[in-house]
C-alpha cells in the first residue's frame, strides 16, 4: 500500500498544485494515480479525505494513506475542501458518490480528476457538467483519451491514409480473476438493468472495460446515435448470480452513418501473454489499418515462469481490480496514458482551458453505455440521445 | 484422373487468386468484371459471358470468385449447360427468379454449391482443432474481420461467409442478427451482429479490402481465447505487394484453390459435392435486405429471417 516513491521536495519557486484525494475507494484507482502525482514536478498531495460515514474499514485504507504519504486525513469532504493549497480534488469513491463529490468541489473552486464514470446516471453526469462549467474550473477524465491504443490510432487517422473513415471496431478485454463454473440456475437469470453498479465482489463489466473502447471510438467518430448491445456471464459466477455482465458487446452508429463496434470484459487470467487483447480496426476508403497496443513486443518465454507457475489471485482482491497475473512479455512501447493524462490537466489550469478530454466527454461516454445497457435489456437498438 | 478444367468469373483486383487456381487446376478462362482490358497481364482468354466462352472452351465447372450484377444471367446460362457451379456468395435475385432457378436445380439441374471457402483454410482447421480441446471450455464471442472489393454485393458475401464460420466456430445457429454498415466512394465496411442459440455471440466486420475473407479471427471461450494472425504476411513467391524491402514470407493461405479443386473432383467422380442448402437462402437475402437498409437509414438494423 505505501508508495514506492517519496514526495518530490515542494519548490516555492515553481507554480505547484496542490491536491487532496477523495477516497481510497476499491472501486477506484486512487492508488494507481498517487505515484503520478508523486512524480509530477508541479504537483504535490495536501490531504486525503472521505465522508464522515464511509466503513470502518474504508476510514482505515484512507487513514494508512494518509500516513504513508504524510499527509493529513480530514473527515468529512467538506472539511478538507478547506485545507490550504488544495487546487485539484483527484475522485476516487464509488460511482454513487462521484457526482456529489465533483460537485461540491467545484462549487469550492477547485479543478477535478475524476476516475473515470462521472455519476451513477446521466442526470448525475449532467450536473456535474453544469457545476464545471458555471465554476470555470478544469476537470478531467484521464483513462480514456490518452492511452496509446487513442494516440496511435488518431495518429492513422491523422495521416490521412485511410481516407474517409467508415468505421471503427474495437476488442479490449482484461486478463484477469479466476473463472469458476456457472451454476446451471444462474445462466438465464433477467439481465441486470443499469443504475447500481457498485457491488462488494463485482463491476459491471461493459461499463468497466467497454468505457475505454467508447473513449477511442468518440475520438475517431462523430456523436454515436445508435446503440445495440448484447452482454452476459460467461466466465464468474458472481456476476451470474446477479444477472450481471463479465463480458458484452455493442454495435453503434454515429451521427454521419459510421459504425462501430467493441467487446469488454473480464475473462480470465492466462487467456493472453499480455494481459488481455487491446486493438481497433480503422477502417476506411482507402484503406484499413488494425492498430494493436500489445504489438510490436518483446515476448518473454521463461521456464521457471512457466512450469513452476502456482498461481492464484489474492484472496483480497479475486477479481484483480487493483493488480494483475504475471505477463509472458511486454509491448515495446508502455502505455503511459495516466501521465499524459495529468500533464493536460497541468497546462489546462495554466492555460484556463479545459482538458482535452472533459467532464462533457466523460458524459456522453456514460450516456452511449448506458443505452447499450438498456438494449440488452430490450434485445433492440436504442437512439441517442436518450430521453433522462 | 484428367485434370479438373474451370471457367472462373473474376474481379481485376482477384488476377493473383486466378494465377494461384490455375497452378492447382486447368483454368479454361476468365469471365472478366469490368471487361478484358482489366486483365491484360493475365494469360488466360478473357470471356464476356458463359456462352460466349462455351463457343471456345469446354470447363467442366464454373466457379464465381466475385459477385456480379449478372449473376441471374449467369446462373441460367450455366444450368442450361448443365455445368456445376461453385460461388463463394449466394446469387442476389428476386423471389420470383431464386423460385424458378432453385426448382429447376431440384428436379434436374447441376449442383450448385456457394460459401465455405473457410472450411478449406488451414487457419480455420487449426483452429477447430484447438477449439475442440476440452480445457478451451465453451464458446463465448467470436470477432471475425475479412475483405472483399468493397461493394455492396462484395460486402454481403464477406458477411454471409463469416456468419458460416461463426456457426462453426461458436457450435450454434444465429438466432438473432442486427447489421449496421456505411458506405463512401463506393468502398463500404459492415458489421453483423450475432446472437447464437447458445448464449454466445459474433461481430462479423467486412472491410472494404483484400484482406482475406476470416482472416483476422478472435475466438474467446470460457477455459481462453484463440487468435489467428494468418493473413499477415507475404505469401512466398509473392512479388507484387512487397513495400519496402524486407517482408515476413509466409505460405499461400488463400483456400480458394483447395475450394474449387475439392468441388470440382466431387463433380468429376459424380458423387454429392458439399451442397449448399438451398433453404438457407431466405436468411442470407434477408441479411441482404438488412445490409441495404442499414446503409440507406444510417442505422442498426436487424435481419429477419434469421
Amino acid at each position: 500500500m505505501s508508495p514506492t516513491v517519496a514526495q518530490r521536495p515542494y519548490s516555492a519557486s515553481a507554480a505547484c498544485y496542490g491536491v487532496l484525494l477523495v477516497s481510497f475507494s476499491k472501486h477506484s484507482h486512487q492508488r494507481n494515480f498517487v505515484p503520478l502525482y508523486l512524480r509530477h514536478p508541479h504537483i504535490r498531495v495536501v490531504g486525503v479525505t472521505d465522508d464522515v460515514d464511509v466503513s470502518p474499514q474504508q476510514r482505515a485504507v484512507n487513514v494508512q494513506w494518509a500516513n504513508d504519504l504524510d499527509v493529513p486525513y480530514v473527515e468529512g469532504v467538506e472539511r478538507g475542501l478547506e485545507l490550504d493549497d488544495v487546487d485539484i480534488v483527484s475522485i476516487g469513491c464509488e460511482i454513487e458518490r462521484r457526482a456529489a463529490v465533483a460537485e461540491l468541489a467545484a462549487l469550492a473552486g477547485k479543478h477535478l480528476w475524476i476516475d473515470k464514470f462521472l455519476g451513477a446516471t446521466v442526470a448525475e453526469c449532467d450536473s456535474v457538467v453544469a457545476a464545471v462549467v458555471d465554476a470555470g474550473v478544469s476537470a478531467i477524465v484521464p483513462s480514456y483519451a490518452y492511452g496509446e491504443l487513442v494516440r496511435r490510432s488518431r495518429k492513422v487517422l491523422d495521416d490521412g491514409q485511410l481516407g474517409e473513415l467508415l468505421g471503427v471496431h474495437v476488442d479490449i478485454m482484461f486478463s484477469k480473476g479466476w473463472p469458476r463454473p456457472i451454476p446451471e440456475g444462474d445462466r438465464d437469470r433477467p439481465f441486470l438493468p443499469p443504475g447500481r453498479w457498485k457491488f462488494p465482489d463485482i463491476k459491471r463489466e461493459l461499463l468497466t472495460v467497454g468505457a475505454y473502447a467508447i473513449g477511442l471510438i468518440q475520438a475517431c467518430c462523430g456523436p454515436i446515435r445508435q446503440v445495440y448491445g448484447h452482454a452476459g456471464a460467461f466466465f464468474f459466477p458472481e456476476h451470474a448470480a446477479l444477472g450481471a455482465e463479465d463480458f458484452g458487446t455493442l454495435t453503434m452508429v454515429d451521427d454521419g452513418g459510421r459504425t462501430a463496434s467493441l467487446c469488454a470484459g473480464r475473462i480470465g487470467v492466462a487467456t493472453d501473454a499480455m494481459g488481455g487483447p487491446s486493438r481497433a480496426w480503422l477502417v476506411g476508403t482507402e484503406g484499413s489499418a488494425l492498430v494493436d497496443v500489445r504489438q510490436p513486443a518483446i515476448h518473454a518465454m521463461v521456464r521457471r515462469q512457466i512450469v513452476e507457475a502456482d498461481y492464484a489471485p489474492t484472496a483480497d482482491d479475486p477479481m484483480q481490480w487493483a493488480s494483475g497475473p504475471p505477463l509472458l512479455g511486454a509491448p515495446i512501447r508502455p502505455d503511459a496514458g495516466l501521465a499524459e493524462g495529468l500533464e493536460d490537466l497541468v497546462n489546462a489550469i495554466d492555460e484556463g482551458r479545459s482538458p482535452h478530454y472533459s467532464v462533457r466527454q466523460a458524459r456522453d461516454n456514460m450516456e452511449i453505455l448506458i443505452a447499450g445497457y438498456r438494449s440488452i435489456v430490450g434485445g433492440t437498438p436504442v437512439a441517442l440521445p436518450l430521453s433522462v | 484422373m484428367k485434370k479438373q478444367s474451370a471457367l472462373l468469373l473474376a474481379a481485376p483486383s482477384q488476377e493473383r487468386l486466378v494465377a494461384a487456381i490455375s497452378r492447382r487446376l486447368s483454368v479454361a478462362g476468365v469471365i472478366g468484371l469490368g471487361g478484358a482490358s482489366r486483365f491484360r497481364s493475365l494469360a488466360l482468354p478473357v470471356f464476356a459471358d458463359i456462352d460466349s466462352a462455351l463457343a471456345q472452351v469446354r470447363p467442366d465447372v464454373v466457379c464465381f470468385l466475385a459477385p456480379s450484377s449478372r449473376m441471374g444471367d449467369l446462373l441460367r446460362q450455366a444450368v442450361k449447360s448443365a455445368l456445376p457451379v461453385l460461388s463463394a456468395g449466394p446469387p442476389d435475385l428476386p423471389a420470383r427468379a431464386w423460385r424458378a432457378l432453385s426448382s429447376q436445380i431440384q428436379l434436374s439441374g447441376p449442383p450448385l454449391v456457394w460459401g465455405r471457402r473457410f472450411a478449406h483454410s488451414d487457419a480455420h482447421r487449426r483452429m477447430m482443432e484447438l477449439r475442440q480441446q476440452p480445457a478451451v471450455g465453451d464458446p463465448v464471442y467470436l470477432r471475425c474481420v475479412g475483405g472483399g472489393d468493397g461493394g455492396l454485393l462484395s460486402t454481403w458475401w464477406s458477411l454471409c461467409e463469416m456468419v458460416e464460420q461463426a456457426v462453426e466456430l461458436l457450435g450454434a445457429d444465429p438466432v438473432r442478427l442486427h447489421v449496421s454498415a456505411k458506405s463512401a466512394r463506393r468502398r463500404c465496411n459492415a458489421v453483423a451482429s450475432v446472437v447464437m442459440a447458445n448464449r454466445s455471440s459474433a461481430q462479423l466486420v467486412a472491410i472494404p479490402s483484400g484482406f482475406p475473407c476470416g482472416g483476422d479471427l478472435t475466438l474467446l471461450c470460457t477455459g481462453g481465447l484463440l487468435t489467428s494472425d494468418a493473413a499477415f504476411g507475404v505469401a512466398v513467391g509473392d512479388r507484387s505487394v512487397r513495400s519496402p524491402d524486407y517482408w515476413l514470407a509466409t505460405p499461400d493461405l488463400a483456400p480458394e484453390s483447395e475450394w474449387l479443386a475439392d468441388f470440382a473432383g466431387h463433380c468429376a467422380r459424380a458423387d454429392d459435392p458439399p451442397r449448399t442448402p438451398l433453404s438457407a437462402y431466405p436468411a442470407q437475402r434477408a441479411l441482404l435486405v438488412a445490409l441495404r437498409s442499414a446503409l440507406r437509414r444510417g442505422e442498426v438494423v436487424e435481419a429477419r429471417a434469421v
